[in-house]
């Protein structure tokens, strides 16, 4: 892979309607790497994702992805060149099987390796398995974040984007989903991660920034962000 | 009981015939939220231009073939060059289409005349049967066989291949498939397609016991929001359920209160509607 940054976020202003919601956002994630973005209820996090695979395209700024300027790019072909998502709220396809929610998703890998494949994740989420033919809409709501991972994983994307996997989960699967995100990172995998759990993203990420109002106030090494009592407090809530 | 029997089977091959403009119907709304008016064109249309084709090719199959394919990319450009760029915006939508059912009702006059037509009925299938006990137009049977198979298709195409997960998967999040990298623009066209030759399928078939005529457009693509209301949007059971519903009860409605034909499938509906707003089959 090329030492550039996977993914470059360069000063974007996304609007919801006449709503001016992110006021110039710029960041990077690295390959093999894991970054995070930390910031209260409502400053723009889901927004930055929804900015990034062109739900919601910004107005202005670029984004650049593996060297691609990616900006003016619909979300289906921003996914089909490499980019995972796993959105708040799960988002599953409650009408489907757990395999469908799969197979639909299921993109082979580029570069030869024959990447995550449905059998490879379901043993990554066993529990999935024993629910293949079920309706989506049934898991409790632990399998159904097992399940918008797994779906993201078959895509064999290179950057996964993840928005509070962590939301309504037990402190036990939490810390399965930290570890399986860091082992994603040592194979090669970057992420960006949006998370309102401090802990959770301090443990996990290698870069972390902070969101408020739509911009970042905050970027540096999670034990810089630990140590930083001030902005903890300012824009955490801690 | 023959009364029974003649008038089950004139409801259910009338069911069938909304059946395969309830389907497209039902598929387009739940998917892409387009209330299309111009699903009666695509009807109208499907009915003169298998009536043009037949009488020239002579050949009712042939004929067929060529309305339905007709319909198929008319319903293509329709979508690909108008309504694409409407996207999301539901009510320019509507209206687009209701604006097209005009224009094709327009066209159509010009081009067949005002007086009533009946598509030619394939020679295979003149003549009558005995079944029941009773003798029985060859043709509705037929028509029944069709629907039927139509109906079992289309369920195995929406319940048991990939592009049908992907057509559900739309109906619950659309914007979701597109983050999978699901090509949704191309599936919107495809859906639209298809779902327009069914409408022209549809008059293919029920033309020669319908036959076209000026404002059928309208008159069917009522009867078949009717349908899909009742079977609840977005739901091929639903529209199967719907059509058999509603084919019966005009049927019947018809055969005993003539003059109350639109009250008898109405009341239904709203009895439907207060009891469960999704329909009988919507999804929630
Ligand atoms: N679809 C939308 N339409 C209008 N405003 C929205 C929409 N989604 C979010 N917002 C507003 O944008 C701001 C940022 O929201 P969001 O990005 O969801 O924040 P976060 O993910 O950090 O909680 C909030 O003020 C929210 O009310
Ligand atoms: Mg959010």
């Amino acid at each position: 892979m090329s030492a550039n940054p996977t993914l470059v976020v360069d000063d974007i202003h996304t609007y919801y309607g006449e709503s001016y919601v992110l006021q110039g956002v710029s960041l990077k994630v690295e390959p093999g790497t894991i970054a995070a973005v930390l910031g209260r209820n409502g400053v723009g996090k889901t927004t930055l994702i929804r900015s990034v695979i062109a739900f919601t395209p910004p107005r202005r700024g670029k984004i650049v992805f593996e060297n691609q300027d990616i900006t003016r790019w619909t979300s289906y072909r921003i996914a089909q060149a490499g980019m995972g998502l796993v959105p708040q709220g799960r988002r599953i396809f409650i009408s489907l099987s757990v395999r469908e929610n799969l197979e639909i998703a299921r993109r082979a890998a580029t570069g030869g390796n024959e990447g995550w494949t449905i059998d490879s994740v379901l043993d990554l989420f066993p529990r999935l398995r024993e629910r293949m033919r079920n309706s989506a809409g049934t898991l409790s709501g632990g399998e159904q974040q097992m399940l918008a991972v797994a779906r993201a994983l078959v895509g064999n994307g290179r950057l996964l984007l993840m928005d509070e996997p962590t939301e309504g989960l037990s402190p036990h699967v939490v810390e399965e989903l930290r570890q399986l995100i860091r082992r994603l990172r040592d194979g090669g995998m970057a992420i960006l991660l949006v998370e309102q759990n401090i802990n959770f993203a301090i443990e996990s990420a290698d870069y972390v920034y902070v969101m408020d109002k739509g911009k970042i106030v905050f970027d540096g090494l999670p034990s810089d962000l630990a140590a930083n009592n001030d902005v903890k407090e300012t824009y955490l809530g801690v | 009981m023959s009364f029974w029997i003649v008038n089950t089977l004139n409801g259910l091959s009338l069911a069938m015939i909304l059946f395969l403009l309830a389907a497209g119907l039902t598929l387009i709304f739940g998917l892409m939220h387009i209330i299309n008016m111009a699903h009666g064109s695509f009807y109208l249309l499907g009915g003169y231009i298998a009536i043009t084709a037949i009488r020239m090719s002579g050949n009712f199959v042939v004929g067929a073939i060529i309305a339905v394919i007709a319909i198929a990319i008319l319903g293509t450009l329709v979508q690909r060059l108008l309504l694409a760029k409407l996207y999301k915006q539901e009510m320019p939508q509507a209206l687009l289409t209701l604006g097209l059912l005009f224009i094709i009702a327009d066209i159509a006059f010009f081009t067949w005349g005002g007086d009533p037509q009946l598509v030619p009925q394939p020679a295979l299938f003149q003549g009558a049967v005995r079944i029941f006990g009773v003798v029985y137009p060859l043709y509705r049977l037929f028509l029944i066989g069709w629907g039927l198979a139509v109906a079992f298709l289309l369920w195995m195409f929406l319940e048991r291949t990939k592009i049908g997960a992907v057509v559900r998967a739309g109906m619950d999040d659309e914007e979701m498939v597109r983050g999978l990298g699901i090509n949704m623009p191309l599936v919107f066209t495809g859906i639209f397609a298809l779902g327009s030759a069914l409408a022209g399928l549809g008059g293919v078939l029920g033309g020669p016991l319908l036959g076209m005529f000026p404002g059928a457009d309208f008159e069917v693509v009522l009867l078949a929001f009717v349908v899909v209301t009742v079977g609840g949007l977005g739901s091929i059971r639903g529209a199967f359920l719907g059509s058999l519903l509603v084919g019966l009860v005009d049927n019947f409605g018809n055969v005993w209160f003539p003059q109350l034909s639109l009250f008898t499938i109405f009341v239904p509906m709203v009895v439907v509607l207060a009891l469960k707003p999704t329909g009988l089959l919507g999804r929630t």
